[in-house]
């Protein structure tokens, strides 16, 4: 079991390393500067700023300062927020993204699984058509379409939530609602179908033999099973759920990391780009890697090796 | 007055628009302590009429158009699912033809042993623990304490059928149903599982159906025999009767198609032409008839009536005399 | 030995009364699909919707003079009438012709970046399942990369890049058609080159489900038999591996349609697609998030318009998956 995870843990290493590697090259080949807009800026400044970043050395050192500095923890300065450091940045904005994202995963979580497990064991009833059909929306009305539709209900037309910004739990409200119904859409279709797996197989119907009420059945013999798709599902999830908290964040106009990205990506600001991209590397192979451990635990016929 | 009693069970499901008529009359009965056995092919409605019994069949799309099944005077079929689920595990249970998908794989033996003793005797934990461990001894397991802490996929095949069996005998329940115990086992786990039935039958006294293709099987176990074809019951008679003076060409055809010792016919095996038909589409008459080398334009024309040859004797062929 | 003839001949005698037509996969896949109500409403609902999108612009500008980008300043914003029944943007123009268009659009983005994703994974997977070992291995690493890079930053990397590429004349027919209809040439430039990107992002899971297929029907025996006699690898990926994975990949191209809409949606929104006055749906509903307050009907119909098609689409993926997945054949 340790070993299995230290293995991993060398592996999620590596690939992050590679990662690293890549994005750099990437964006340092790839036409653009981040100095490109400021045109009117004279020869000499150009070249103090140049200087600054460590811009004027060739790439291949400044590569290896790169990773040096990151393995140090040292994610560099912003280019655009020019006194302000990528760690301080992120420091800052990943907590907002963070609350946002879990609260939407945890309501997703809840309401798909209890959703998609109700489908299944009323199987071609009203309850399961009905679930399944605002399944079925869910997963057909992104963010970017729930966001503006909520604040026009929710903070315009009624006004129980503030439209936008952050300070009290009332600013996290909408945005969690608005990213996680995807998600919640997506998971109740994977617990019924997986749930629907479990309660045709075999050993459902011995536990119906044996007696046990329709309750104990599905509680006890069949939630476990059902739930390993779900369990699969989470560690995309989670990663995809930090890109579309960057519309979210757009549209509810949050501090979040979601718009240090996109003007990141947009004005070639290289460290912070980095240091974002690293950022959300690191949570997908970690939660892929504890989504492993998990399905470990919970079927017993996986070994770690 | 017999433990179980069945009359007349139909058992239907409704399959886009059709009914298929898996089950379509079947009587027995069965007293205290007897094996009877019921043989057909695949499809001949035979797991069906077992998961009757224990009303195990999803609704729907099944249901019952009629039928009772009395088991200690009660009519199951008139119970509810809260009634039903007290006499499942407890006073009828059932084994299952594939012990490696009929565990379930998440849990382990003895949660899957010790909740049976929970809901129908309310023991705790720790005695049902003790007593799941003695059953598991008494099938055979060795080593029991330690591996009743494992799961399904640490036993072998024939090692999980023993602890299904273990699983079904915990409340020493009056009637065992069998579903094919054996065919998913190699042959020598086959005779250790049979040896092992015909024990607890001698020593528990608990009557057994027996639901199995091969009539090798059944020989050596049962006290009479049902045989069904295409949902219906086409002959019942005692073991030694049907093996010794078959009445319905269909189990004649099934005797000669099993190798046999004890009779020297020239080495030859007869299988039996053509394939079981399709229960949604049904052929005239006699549903057997495309298959039997007797059929007639009768047999063609209407189902045979049932013939009672003498007391628990039954045959439903126009041809019986032939 | 005679008796396993004559056995044979009185089976085949048999079988002939009750002689069960051999029904091929594709047939047996569109029995399915045509049981499957909900999913023929939606494939109804879509064609009904791609009609209307390439030709609705076409015909509301000859009868009623409307085209997406001409101002109208003067007019401004005026909620839904008989007359616009979506209503007319800040600038005039009428949002039905606008929404219209840019569903136009989102269905072009949808069907050429799902098609070059198809290609690339069914190509990629094909390959890696096919080889198997160390080149699986290798190409799968690769993949397992990609899907912790975040798309985003490939996407906007890969357009700033692909900007500077000259795509020619080749999408010029093209072009010439869909001015016609919409007064829009689809193919030019930027735009088709954020369709490519697209595609060329969103092929890892394609290539996972493809390779997972070929790693299943390498195993079986006609391949086996394919490679005894001699047939080349490019042969047995062409001619035996793709088409019996061709059901799966059909699903996911089908599944990936809207996603791409989606994400195209997600770019417009951000203001990395499309670019004024053209309109795709992100676009509009972007541009109607901003002016909510005042003039509601500028989000609501390109939002709903987006959900809706997003939904037949999805309905109609998910009907030709319990259609083509094998899994579910064996009920």
């Amino acid at each position: 079991m340790l070993f299995f995870i230290a293995k991993r843990l060398v592996g999620v290493v590596i690939t992050l390393f590679v990662i690293i590697t890549l994005s750099f090259l990437i964006i340092r080949i790839t036409p653009g500067s981040p100095f490109s807009q400021e045109r009117d800026v004279p020869v000499e400044v150009l070249e103090a700023l140049k200087a600054k970043y460590g811009f004027d050395k060739p790439l291949h050192k400044q590569y290896f300062q790169y990773i040096g500095n990151v393995v140090k923890g040292d994610l560099g300065l912003s280019i655009k927020y020019s006194n302000r450091t990528v760690n301080e940045i992120i420091k800052i904005s990943l907590p907002k993204t963070m609350q946002i994202g879990f609260l939407a995963l945890i309501w997703a979580i809840l309401v798909g699984f209890v959703g998609g497990a109700i489908a299944a064991v009323k199987q071609n009833t009203k309850w399961d058509y009905g679930l399944m059909s605002i399944a079925m929306c869910g997963i057909s009305i992104p963010p970017l379409v729930s966001g503006p539709l909520l604040i026009l209900v929710f903070a315009l037309a009624l006004p129980w939530f503030p439209t936008s910004g952050w300070g009290s739990w009332k600013h996290v409200v909408l945005p969690s609602i608005s990213l996680g119904s995807v998600y919640a859409a997506y998971i109740a279709r994977l617990t019924r179908g997986g749930m629907l797996e479990v309660i045709r197989s075999n050993y459902i119907r011995t536990a119906r033999a044996k007696g046990l009420s329709e309750k104990a059945v599905v509680v006890k013999h069949a939630l476990k099973g059902g739930i390993l798709p779900v369990v699969t599902f989470l560690g995309p999830a989670v990663a995809s759920i930090m890109v579309g908290s960057v519309v979210v964040e757009k549209i509810f106009n949050t501090p979040g990391m979601g718009p240090y990205f996109v003007d990141a990506a947009f004005n070639r600001d290289y460290f912070l780009l980095m240091g974002v991209v690293i950022v959300y590397a690191v949570f997908l192979l970690l939660l892929n890697l504890l989504v492993d451990i998990a399905y470990g635990f919970i079927d017993p016929r996986i070994r770690f090796e | 007055m017999s433990l179980l009693k069945i009359s007349d069970l139909r058992t239907y499901f409704k399959m886009e628009g059709n009914v298929v008529k898996a089950v379509d009359g079947v009587d027995f009965e069965l007293e205290k302590g007897e094996i009877v056995g019921i043989v057909g092919e695949s499809g001949s409605g035979k797991s069906v009429t077992c998961l009757s019994i224990m009303k195990l069949i999803p609704e729907p799309p099944g249901f019952y158009p009629t039928g009772s099944i009395e088991f200690m005077g009660k009519d199951l079929m008139k119970l509810n699912t809260k009634q039903m689920s007290k006499i499942r595990g407890n006073q009828i249970s059932m084994i299952f033809q594939d012990p490696m998908s009929s565990l379930n794989p998440f849990l382990t033996v003895e949660t899957q042993l010790t909740e049976v003793l929970e809901i129908h005797q309310n023991k705790t934990r720790k005695e049902a623990q003790k007593i799941a461990i003695d059953i598991l001894e008494r099938v055979g397991i060795a080593n029991a304490p330690r591996r009743i802490k494992q799961f399904p996929h640490e036993f072998s095949g024939g090692m999980r059928q023993r602890v299904m069996i273990a699983m079904a005998l915990l409340c020493r329940p009056e009637l065992l149903i069998a579903d094919e115990p054996t065919t998913a086992l190699d042959v020598t786990i086959q005779a250790q599982i049979l040896e092992l039935m015909k024990d607890l039958n001698r020593d528990f006294g608990t009557s057994i159906i027996f639901i199995t293709h091969n009539m090798g099987v059944v020989a050596g176990m049962t006290d009479r025999i049902v045989v069904m074809y295409a949902g219906k019951m086409v002959e019942k008679a005692s073991t030694s009767d049907l093996f010794e003076t078959p009445k319905h060409p269909y189990t004649n055809a099934l005797l000669s198609s099993i190798p046999r010792l004890d009779i020297d016919d020239q080495g030859s095996l007869t299988p039996i032409p053509g394939l079981p038909p399709d229960l949604s589409d049904l052929p005239s008459g006699c549903s057997f008839h495309p298959r039997c080398k007797f059929a007639d334009d009768q047999c063609k024309a209407a189902y045979p009536d049932r013939i009672e040859l003498s007391k628990d004797r039954m045959a439903a062929c126009w041809k019986v005399n032939v | 030995m005679q008796q396993a003839t004559q056995l044979k001949e009185t089976q085949v005698q048999t079988n002939q009364n009750t002689i069960v037509e051999g029904v091929s996969f594709w047939q047996d896949a569109w029995k399915r699909l045509k049981k499957n109500k909900a999913a023929m409403i939606s494939a109804y609902c879509v064609l009904f919707l791609v009609i209307v999108c390439f030709f609705g612009p076409f015909i509301l500008n000859k009868f009623f003079g409307y085209d997406f980008s001409t101002q109208d300043l003067a007019y401004g914003a005026k909620p839904p009438t008989l007359k616009h029944p979506f209503g007319t943007d800040y600038f005039g123009r009428d949002l039905l012709t606008r929404t219209l268009v840019g569903g136009s659009i989102s269905l072009m983005v949808g069907l050429i970046a799902a098609t070059v994703a198809a290609i690339v994974g069914t190509i990629f997977g094909s390959v890696s399942g096919f080889f198997g070992g160390r080149v699986d291995n290798l190409m799968m690493r690769f993949v397992d990369v990609l899907y912790a890079v975040p798309y985003l930053f490939l996407v906007i990397i890969l357009v700033t890049v692909i900007e500077r590429v000259n795509v020619g004349s080749i999408f010029d027919p093209f072009n010439t058609v869909s001015e016609v209809l919409m007064g829009l040439k689809i193919f030019e430039g930027r735009l088709i080159l954020l369709f490519i990107a697209l595609g060329l992002v969103g092929w890892l899971t394609t290539a996972r489900i493809v390779r997972g297929q070929v790693l299943s029907i390498k195993e079986q025996e006609f391949v086996q038999a394919a490679r005894s006699i001699g047939v080349s690898n490019t042969a047995i990926i062409f001619r035996h591996l793709i088409p019996n994975a061709l059901g799966t990949i059909i699903v996911y191209f089908t599944l990936t349609v809207p996603s791409m809409i989606m994400q195209e949606a997600f770019l417009s929104f951000i203001g990395l697609g499309i670019q004024p006055p053209n309109p795709s749906l992100g676009s509009l509903i972007s541009d109607g998030a901003k002016q909510m307050q005042l003039y509601w009907w500028t989000l609501v119909f390109p939002a709903i318009f987006l959900a809706i098609l997003l939904y037949c689409l999805n309905f109609v993926g998910d009907g030709l998956r319990d259609a083509l997945d094998p899994k579910e054949r064996k009920e």
